[in-house]
């Protein structure tokens, strides 16, 4: 096994931040490829006439997914190296309405911002200001909530781990899912533009 | 096609416009396999996943302990982004988001789709729009706190790598975007 | 270029099916390193000096961050305490075989001396753990080589860079060089203290951390 590279002790911690630069470069632009830039694109997965953030983001996963899991296979990344963040149950689950809810508000998520932000789109800066001003306000209330924020600790864990099946088999499952998806959301796409735009758009 | 783009966005002052005429966005497929292949990318190299909240957390941290050490020194949320002795800000996230800046002004620069503008909702004012573009950024900001990462981080990264709290973080995303939509149409339709 | 039958998006929709299909078939990865062991192979290793690593090449391994390892103290609770190499986590043989690291994680093992870390090794590496390394000559073996090494009073021009880096070193984790001539240590070379310690001072508990890499890295958001 030779991968993770970074943690096999290939390179130094200077190389990694050029490393990320460049990892950060593709990030971006494949983002703005599909059309992440724009908050309206992003906003309307959720009145279901354009559901490119569902297709794009389960076809990243899928992706990357599958990637892991065959290179883990052939031997060639060391899968028990990668990092994985560890489970609080019911923080995340708060913390994902929270976000599900500044979605529909700002149209945005903070990472979609920032490269909105560098195609100039201004409402895309003042979201990035108040992700900003989120994570301050994060900060100063922290000592307060800090006992809810570690409360739900479990760990790493892993989809396959808890529900005791093989990985394998997870991994089937989530891209036959996926691959449901897209075929249903392709078919709410259609029913939904015609809804709102009266099969004009 | 391109033709009545050049066309139509000829009276654009953008003096790109003229050699980037505007082009449609990517197929979605293509452009998630783009961004699943980044995100194994880091995996392999790195052997840790993408993300952004990250990064402002950093900075916010780094800010905060410029302005006000004392008050950065006494809590644990800043003291996790701030090394004793190194620059805080040499982090691979922060380094990763710079990256972000300039790939997103790339990709939208050779598709014509660089120019100052707001995005929203036909029926509301620029005003309201970058008020509530303020307060969803806020919740945003939160909420990533809370789950320990934001879509990048949590919904991406964990997503492919089959771990639970990000697969249950990224089906609370969905519900409560799903959950409030309605209520909030005005600003996108 | 069309296929008749399908368009691009519902190929590569069934190519990730296929794959999906074919991960059915396959091995988990994450176990991908347990298997049995092959009794000549431990044997082998157990003879070979390569398990070992020498204190002052973790010492540089831990300055320069680069490197993944897990650092264990396998002394009691209170040695552990009273002093102990930076980052380094304080397990019982018994936290280890009850599997407290991964298999794959290189693991550096070090104890009062070499004994208790060798049954450590031979235990882990039982175990199939990939790599497990023990700090030569154990706590005892970093105090006297890393934070109060030895540096002969003369040293040729050709040696002196050498004993420049182990001096930096020493001082990097908060100990003393100390100047001998003929085996008589003569001064403690120091260039913050003025009192002069005759005896061998004590390494302390609260040694300055190392630059920069008072925490393990970050990794997540």
């Amino acid at each position: 096994m030779i991968a993770p590279f970074y943690k096999f002790g290939l390179f130094g911690e200077e190389l990694s931040l050029i490393i990320a630069f460049i990892i950060g470069i593709g990030f971006g632009f494949f983002l703005e490829r599909a059309g992440f830039g724009s908050a309206r694109k992003l906003a309307a997965q959720f009145y279901f006439y354009d559901m490119t953030v569902f297709k794009v983001m389960f076809t990243a996963i899928v992706t990357a997914m599958l990637g892991v899991y065959f290179l883990g296979v052939f031997g060639l990344l060391d899968v028990n190296l990668i990092y994985y963040t560890p489970t609080y149950i019911v923080p995340q689950i708060v913390g994902g309405f929270l976000l599900g809810f500044g979605f529909i508000l700002g149209g945005y998520c903070p990472g979609t911002s920032v490269v909105s932000t560098s195609v100039g789109r201004i409402d895309g800066l003042f979201f990035l200001l108040g992700v900003f001003l989120g994570i301050l306000f994060y900060g100063e209330v922290y000592p307060l909530i800090s006992d809810f924020v570690h409360s739900t600790a479990m760990g790493k864990q892993t989809l396959y781990g808890v529900l005791h099946i093989p990985y394998g088999v997870v991994v089937f499952i989530v891209v036959v899912i996926a691959v449901g998806g897209f075929a249903g959301a392709s078919y709410l796409e259609k029913v939904f533009q015609k809804k709102f735009f009266g099969g004009a758009k | 096609m391109e033709e009545e783009m050049k066309i139509e966005n000829g009276k654009e002052k953008a003096f790109h416009r003229e050699y980037f005429p505007e082009k449609p966005y990517w197929n979605p497929y293509f452009a998630g396999i783009g961004l699943g292949l980044v995100s194994l990318s880091a995996f392999v190299i790195m052997g840790r996943g993408l993300g952004a909240s990250g990064a402002i957390s950093t900075i916010v941290a780094t800010g905060v302990a410029t302005i006000a050490p004392a008050h950065a020194s006494g809590n644990e949320f800043y003291q996790n982004y701030l090394s004793t002795q190194e620059n805080p800000l040499k982090d691979w996230l922060v380094f990763e988001v710079l990256g972000v800046l300039v790939g997103g002004f790339v990709s939208g620069l050779f598709a014509g789709r660089v120019k100052i503008k707001i995005e929203k909702g036909e029926r509301i004012s620029n005003a309201t729009r970058l008020v509530f573009a303020v307060i969803g950024g806020m919740l945003m900001g939160f909420g990533a706190k809370l789950a320990g990462g934001c879509t990048s981080g949590q919904a991406l990264t964990g997503g492919a790598l089959l771990n639970l709290g990000s697969w249950l973080f990224m089906l609370s995303v969905f519900a409560g975007g799903y959950l409030i939509a309605y209520f909030f149409r005005r600003l996108w339709i | 270029m069309r296929c008749p039958v399908m368009n691009i998006n519902q190929r590569l929709g069934l190519f990730a099916i296929l794959l999906g299909i074919l991960a059915l078939f396959t091995k988990d990865p994450t176990k991908a390193s347990m298997g049995r062991i092959d009794p000549n192979k431990l044997l082998l290793e157990t003879h070979s000096t390569s398990r070992f690593i020498e204190p002052f090449d973790l010492a540089e391994k831990i300055i320069s961050g680069t490197q993944y390892f897990i650092l264990v103290d396998l002394r009691s609770e209170k040695e552990y305490e009273q002093g102990t190499i930076p980052f380094a986590i304080n397990l019982s043989v018994k936290d280890l075989m009850a599997g407290a690291l991964q298999r794959n994680q290189q693991i550096v093992l070090f104890s009062d001396d070499d004994t208790k870390s060798l049954n450590a090794w031979l235990a882990l590496k039982s175990l199939d753990y990939k790599n497990v390394f023990i700090l030569k000559g154990g706590y005892k073996g970093w105090v006297d080589n890393v934070l109060f090494p030895k540096i002969p009073a003369e040293v040729s021009q050709n040696e002196k860079e050498k004993y420049e880096k182990i001096k930096q070193v020493s001082l990097y984790f908060g100990g003393k060089p100390l100047l001998v001539s003929e085996g008589k240590t003569l001064e403690i070379q120091s260039p913050v203290t003025s009192s002069v310690n005759t005896q061998l001072p004590k390494p302390s508990v609260t040694s300055p951390k190392p630059a920069g890499k008072a925490k393990p890295k970050r990794e997540g958001c």
